[in-house]
């Protein structure tokens, strides 16, 4: 029984399965790796993923929905024709396609899988990704961090013993930063840091903000399908700079044309608040590690958006040193996931290798802050596992009463770096009843367990009764209960993925749509009359000619795209 | 059980013997299979691996087997011994060894520099001026090309004319701009009035320099020389919390605080963190206290008690007398001067001195001059009731005060009587 390894990633998602005794890419049902993270509902309410759904987003914006991962763990709704949705379904879609996918190359049923996730994901989104597993009819085994995944790609790719290097992960949403070590088997991760929400999607969203004041354009006075339109054009115009030093974008908004103009110098000026948010996870990662810069290895660059030119020559000038990314960095992360899962399944392989992985955060609870007269600061905070402790791990602290005949205790449950707790993110409480006391007598051991996956469990005693509480953190806001997760269920067992067969010809359209939203006059007629006879042939049902419509007309569709769609 | 005894080595292993020995252990107690196993195993790791480290600082010798790392090491390393060096050896300690590093960097990698120029650029292009250009700018230029050179051969989808292309147009890095960005922190903290302004921290710390991880750590220490300097020196003209928690948010001081040891002896330490600690704890009036004592309760002098006795006493006859003069001349208030100071005498007693020493000044004006306050037995500020009782007990216990002066004496434990029988005791601020 094969275990899926799985990328879900902001922008795009890739996943793999360990096969002949090395990881395998599975590839989606058009052929690629990467399989957009959007998720489309069409006009028969069938389920679009991946490709497809992401040509829909400027043809048909209000049916398509795109970065839902910033939303996981919270309880941010997205409506999509009539239904709402949230970020745990809607991932849990792109997890059901992708589940798919590998069933269909390896001709046998998955149930279960291992999903990474940012490292700087917290308790609540971990809990999230978790659930969205379930809900695609997956159990998710294990949820790895992304550049511990990637360092398990270069170490044993690599094979070098005692290599340390340090991974930097910047993916559409996210940025990770992880200090790896690998010695004889061993992959250990000494510290791990990033920002939970810079990633790719910020750089675009600066261009296209930069986009819309250069050509006196306002969000509000454009239609969603505009908007969709520029954010496609910008895109592609961001994805140019990694190769080309300038690029004019000439788009039709409002049936009007209008030109922009970006190049190298002006993206760098653009993104440089961006650019100092990632110098500082970088920076307290190695303090924390303790490591001098001498002796890392190697910088190793993860994550689709590292391709951006600014990133690079930043990393190069802070570590005098040019980074590497011998393997594709939009795939090494699933391909890490994919070796965790051959690691699950205990694979003769990789017997001998050994992952261990630090907690991101410090996580600790709420004590009474006596310097504080009139409560301006509220309670301080007590870290019981500090941040960048290996885990599994599980550490009791004794915490007693403030009051007399004090009754009942409050354990409120914080991660975070702050002196106050008001600064930090609360995970939860728990609520404990003691007996009556003077001050200070009654006192409860408080245990804090993390576990591999990055999920934390409190227990509490009261050492004079010797009675037991215990939570599994789960955020009050976005907790599911069996009862939301069964009605989550009914709702997506509704809808129905598009057949297989027809989606490359379904993509083909959908891209042409696009192509013809966004261009103007003859071009557009020409987009307008392919697609019509296309049409016409996919009607006439004859496998054959279809195939051979389907190859010319994707044909033309590249030459179009090429050479630049606007007359 | 001895961490050694856990890994199954010799005690005072290497780092290296170490490692192996936690590796071949590790694959027996996998973290999934056995947390509780794992997490001694792991503790035991972390122990000896400290332990190693700081062998190895004591005596650099042990790890002369890296011999590439040493010498930073070393360097460094003989620092830390000598504990806490001047302000003057820290600088010239760490700008040499910072400077020595490109030194030896430059010079191993420049042979590459012209290689890479020959192979990468048709020679139409490779005018003589550009490249004299090329060898004028130190350190960083030769390295982030050179460096290209060496990745050029294992990587080919990367992008790498425009990385070239980018760092050669940073021309121009060099010692003396290193120099200009610390006369110019200089410059500002001697500006007086403007030195809060973020703004201008801004203007100079924004230097391209300070990307480089390398420079950033030994400008971090650099920086915090001066302005630990400067806030010891300068007492009109200091670093506000606001300016420090902004560097301290780009330079992370308050994360390093065993490299700040090393370097820095303890009161500078010291200052910089209470510079950061939030003003909260501090009161605009001296005499106002915080609602619970902190720190060792330190019972009031006797003499000290009967001085402020005597303060407040004589304040009260002076009130008395004001008060009985003002009757004099304004008769419609009272009908006698005899009605006036018993009113006088009721509120001083039962509603002044309980209200005051109920209130944030803890005392009454008389222990608030001689550095006394009220609190109850755990230290904290009494209620208004509490204080009313105590006064009362007080006034009982002072018109028999031919008995209680004695019995003061007798048990003389730091409590007076009306503090015992009011369950209150008068301390040290």
């Amino acid at each position: 029984m094969a275990i899926l390894g799985i990328d879900l990633g902001t922008t795009n998602s890739a996943c793999s399965l360990w096969l002949n005794g090395k990881p395998t890419l599975v590839p989606n049902r058009l052929g690629g790796y990467l399989t957009p993270s959007v998720v489309g509902i069409d006009e028969e309410g069938e389920l679009l993923v991946g490709e497809i759904a992401k040509n829909r987003l400027v043809s048909h914006p209000k049916l398509t929905t795109s970065v839902f991962k910033r939303y996981m763990g919270t309880d941010h709704k997205i409506k999509l024709k009539n239904t709402t949705y949230s970020a745990v379904e809607l991932s849990s879609m792109v997890l059901k396609s992708l589940k798919e996918d590998a069933e269909n190359l390896i001709n046998e049923a998955i149930t279960e899988a291992v999903i990474s996730v940012p490292a700087y994901f917290n308790d609540t989104q971990r809990k999230a990704t978790k659930i969205a597993g379930e809900l695609a009819g997956l159990k998710v085994e294990r949820l790895i961090n992304e550049p511990t995944a990637a360092a398990m790609v270069y170490g044993l790719h690599d094979k070098a013993d005692g290599a340390q290097f340090i991974i930097l992960d910047l993916g559409g949403g996210t940025f990770d930063v992880s200090i790896v070590e690998y010695f004889s088997g061993v992959l250990e991760v000494h510290a791990s840091s990033g920002d939970n929400h810079l990633g790719g999607e910020d750089f675009l969203n600066l261009l296209v903000n930069d986009f819309l004041a250069t050509t006196g354009l306002t969000k509000s006075s454009l239609s969603a399908q505009e908007m969709r339109t520029i954010l496609h054009e910008v895109e592609s115009a961001k994805k140019s700079m990694s190769h080309q030093r300038e690029y004019t974008l000439d788009a039709v908004v409002k049936s009007q044309s209008t030109s922009w103009k970006i190049d190298r110098d002006k993206f760098e000026q653009l993104s440089k608040p961006l650019l100092a948010r990632i110098q500082l996870p970088i920076e307290r990662t190695i303090n924390d590690a303790d490591i001098e810069l001498a002796d890392l290895d190697e910088v190793i660059l993860v994550g689709g958006a590292t391709r951006m030119p600014g990133f690079r020559s930043l990393v190069t000038r802070m570590f005098r040193r040019l980074p590497l990314s011998t393997i594709d960095p939009d795939l090494v992360v699933a391909l890490g996931a994919g070796i965790q899962a051959g690691l699950k399944d205990k694979q003769t392989d990789l017997k001998d290798v050994v992952l261990t992985d630090v907690t991101p955060y410090s996580l600790g609870t709420e004590i009474v802050n006596p310097s504080d007269s009139g409560n301006k600061q509220g309670g301080l905070f007590l870290p019981i596992i500090e941040r960048n402790t290996t885990v599994p791990v599980s550490i009791e602290k004794s915490l007693c009463t403030v009051t007399d005949d004090q009754t009942h205790i409050t354990l409120n449950i914080y991660q975070g770096e702050s002196r106050l707790v008001k600064n930090n993110v609360f995970l939860g409480n728990l609520d404990v009843t003691v007996p009556k006391n003077r001050a200070g007598v009654e006192t409860i051991d408080v245990r804090y367990s993390y576990d591999m996956n990055g999920l934390l469990e409190v227990d509490v005693t009261i050492c004079s009764t010797g009675k037991k509480f215990s939570k599994c953190i789960l955020n009050s806001d976005t907790d599911l209960s069996e009862e939301d997760l069964k009605k989550s269920r009914d709702k997506l067992a509704k809808l129905k993925f598009h057949p297989r067969d027809t989606e490359s010809n379904r993509t083909l359209i959908s891209r042409a749509d696009r192509l013809f939203e966004s261009s103007l006059g003859d071009k557009r007629d020409y987009i307008g009359n392919l697609l019509s006879e296309f049409e016409r042939v996919l009607d006439s049902q004859n496998a054959h000619d279809i195939e051979q419509a389907a190859e010319s007309f994707n044909e033309i569709l590249n030459q179009l795209e090429n050479e630049g769609i606007f007359l | 059980m001895n961490h050694w005894k856990i890994l199954e080595i010799e005690p005072e292993s290497d780092l290296k013997a170490i490692k192996k020995a936690y590796a071949k252990k590790l694959k027996l107690t996998k973290p999934d299979e056995d947390p509780i196993g794992f997490q001694a195993l792991h503790e035991a790791y972390k122990l000896a691996i400290k332990y190693a480290k700081q062998n190895a600082k004591r005596y650099p010798a042990y790890i002369e087997d890296e011999p590439d790392r040493s010498a930073a090491h070393t360097g460094n390393n003989t620092v830390g011994i000598e504990t806490q060096v001047s302000f003057v050896d820290l600088e010239e300690e760490s700008r040499s060894d910072f400077g020595k590093h490109i030194d030896e960097e430059t010079i191993i990698q420049t042979p590459f520099l012209d290689e890479q120029l020959f192979d990468r650029q048709p020679p139409e292009h490779l005018n003589p001026d550009d490249k004299d250009s090329d060898k004028q700018e130190i350190g960083y230029e030769h390295i982030s090309a050179s460096t290209i050179n060496f990745d050029l051969q294992t990587n080919e989808d990367q992008p790498q004319d425009m990385l070239t292309e980018h760092d050669n147009r940073q021309t121009g890095i060099s010692a003396s701009d290193e120099q200009a960005l610390v006369e110019n922190v200089i410059e500002h903290l001697k500006r007086k009035s403007n030195i809060n302004l973020l703004q201008a921290w801004d203007q100079i710390l924004d230097s391209p320099l300070l990307y480089d991880l390398r420079f950033k750590a030994w400008f971090t220490l650099k920086l915090f020389e001066l302005i630990a300097e400067h806030q010891k020196s300068n007492y009109r003209y200091k670093l506000n919390r606001r300016t420090m928690l902004h560097l301290d948010a780009l330079f992370l001081w308050s994360r390093q605080p065993e490299r700040l040891e090393e370097y820095f002896d303890f009161s500078a330490i010291e200052a910089f963190q209470n510079s950061l600690r939030s003003p909260t704890e501090k009161f605009l009036f001296k005499y106002v206290c915080g609602r619970q004592h902190r720190g060792p309760m330190e019972y009031g002098n006797y003499y000290a008690k009967i001085g402020a006795c005597i303060i407040d006493v004589a304040l009260f006859l002076g009130v008395i007398y004001l008060g009985v003069t003002l009757n004099r001349n304004f008769p419609d208030l009272f009908t006698a001067p005899e009605e006036t100071a018993v009113f006088l005498v009721l509120a001083w007693l039962f509603i002044l001195f309980p209200l005051m020493e109920a209130s944030p000044f803890q005392a009454t004006p008389g222990k608030m001059i001689l550095g006394l306050k009220v609190v109850d037995p755990q230290g904290k500020r009494l209620n208004i009731f509490h204080a009313i009782v105590r006064t009362l007990i007080f006034a009982a216990s002072s018109i028999g005060f031919k008995i209680t002066v004695w019995i003061n004496l007798f048990i003389n434990d730091g409590r007076l009587l009306h503090d015992k029988l009011s369950g209150s005791q008068v301390i040290k601020r």
